[in-house]
């Protein structure tokens, strides 16, 4: 709130279980919704990258990382390579995560704020949701 | 290690692989004196540390239970492996006093608004939050929220903002995380379906 940044957070899960997280600031600040969710997919890519170089090494086969995104513009502007107004200031290094979605190596989907685990790990959040999303990240006492 | 066929994994340098005959691979994991060893064929693996140990003193200490203070426990028919900090949560709640505090369900609470603005200003304040040992508390817990607990990370990166200049509603802030921390000491991570 001190400085109007946005939070980037992404959590990566294998076998269901989460494997590698994070909750930073975002380090410039982004003037829309759309392009703070944009650099939040963009970062997670680059993470994305490295796992997907860690987990062949360790020859595990897969297909393309499965990336899940609340946000429905920043999907679309992921996909479509179109230029309007109100985006055509963010800056061109973020557009590295369309060329990963054409090549195939990421898959971006949107999906419903319920069903995003990540979602925690930016705000403070109710009880019930918190165990909602535990639950959804296999994290719980047994 | 190198000498004998393995090599260190481009992505991470504390992995060792060697490729096998029957086309499985060997792993060695190492980070400074913990050593993890992982093999599809479990004479491979003992193979592996007869070898070492003639270079090296070392104990074996058999199943892996523990790594880096995480703790490992599997159950092989239902093909499951939980990670989890039990103890070392334990210890570090005992070292602050929060052993017996009352648990709280989230780990951080609507109502803590968290600015700079809650920095000490006067040298009385200054004084009074000198004698808080907030960097080491959010040291203890960013060691917890890095190895198993990803439910801590929010919560871990508003406190840690004000490392330099903590006041007194940030220290209350990480109060209420080992409070929560209190509530949930037995959470662990769960792979497989």
């Amino acid at each position: 709130m001190d400085n109007r940044r946005s939070t980037t957070e992404y959590v990566f899960t294998i076998s269901g279980g989460p494997v590698c997280w994070k909750s930073t600031i975002q380090s410039i600040i982004a003037l829309s919704t759309t392009e703070a969710e944009y650099m939040a997919v963009v970062e997670t890519a680059k993470e994305a990258l490295w796992l997907i170089g860690l987990v062949n090494k360790l020859s595990v086969q897969q297909g393309g990382v499965q990336l899940h995104c609340d946000n429905q513009s920043a999907t679309y502007l992921a996909k479509n390579h179109i230029y309007y107004a109100r985006t055509k200031h963010i800056d061109v290094r973020f557009h590295k995560i369309r060329e990963l979605i054409a090549s195939g190596e990421i898959v971006l989907q949107k999906i419903g704020t319920e069903e995003n685990a990540a979602d925690m790990v930016t705000k403070p959040v109710t009880t019930d949701k918190f165990k909602h999303y535990l639950n959804l990240l296999n994290v719980y006492s047994c | 290690m190198i000498q004998i066929g393995y090599k260190s994994c481009e992505y991470d340098c504390c992995v060792y692989v060697k490729s096998l005959d029957d086309s499985s691979f060997i792993f060695l994991l190492l980070y400074v004196d913990d050593m993890l060893i992982a093999a599809k064929n479990l004479d491979d693996v003992v193979g592996l540390k007869a070898l070492l140990s003639q270079e090296f003193d070392m104990k074996d200490l058999g199943d892996a239970k523990k790594f880096l203070g995480m703790e490992i426990r599997r159950n092989r028919s239902s093909k499951k492996l939980w990670l989890s900090q039990q103890s070392y949560v334990e210890k570090v709640l005992d070292r602050f006093g929060m052993s017996n505090a009352k648990p709280v369900s989230t780990p951080l609470a609507n109502h803590f608004k968290l600015s700079s603005n809650q920095c000490p200003k006067t040298d009385k304040e200054v004084v009074d939050m000198a004698e808080v040992p907030y960097a080491s508390a959010v040291g203890y817990l960013m060691y917890a929220m890095v190895c198993t607990r990803p439910d801590l990370a929010y919560a871990v990166s508003q406190v840690s903002k004000y490392m330099s200049k903590p006041g007194r509603q940030h220290w209350e802030a990480v109060k209420w995380i080992f409070r929560y921390l209190r509530g949930t000491v037995g959470h662990d991570i769960v792979f497989g379906n």
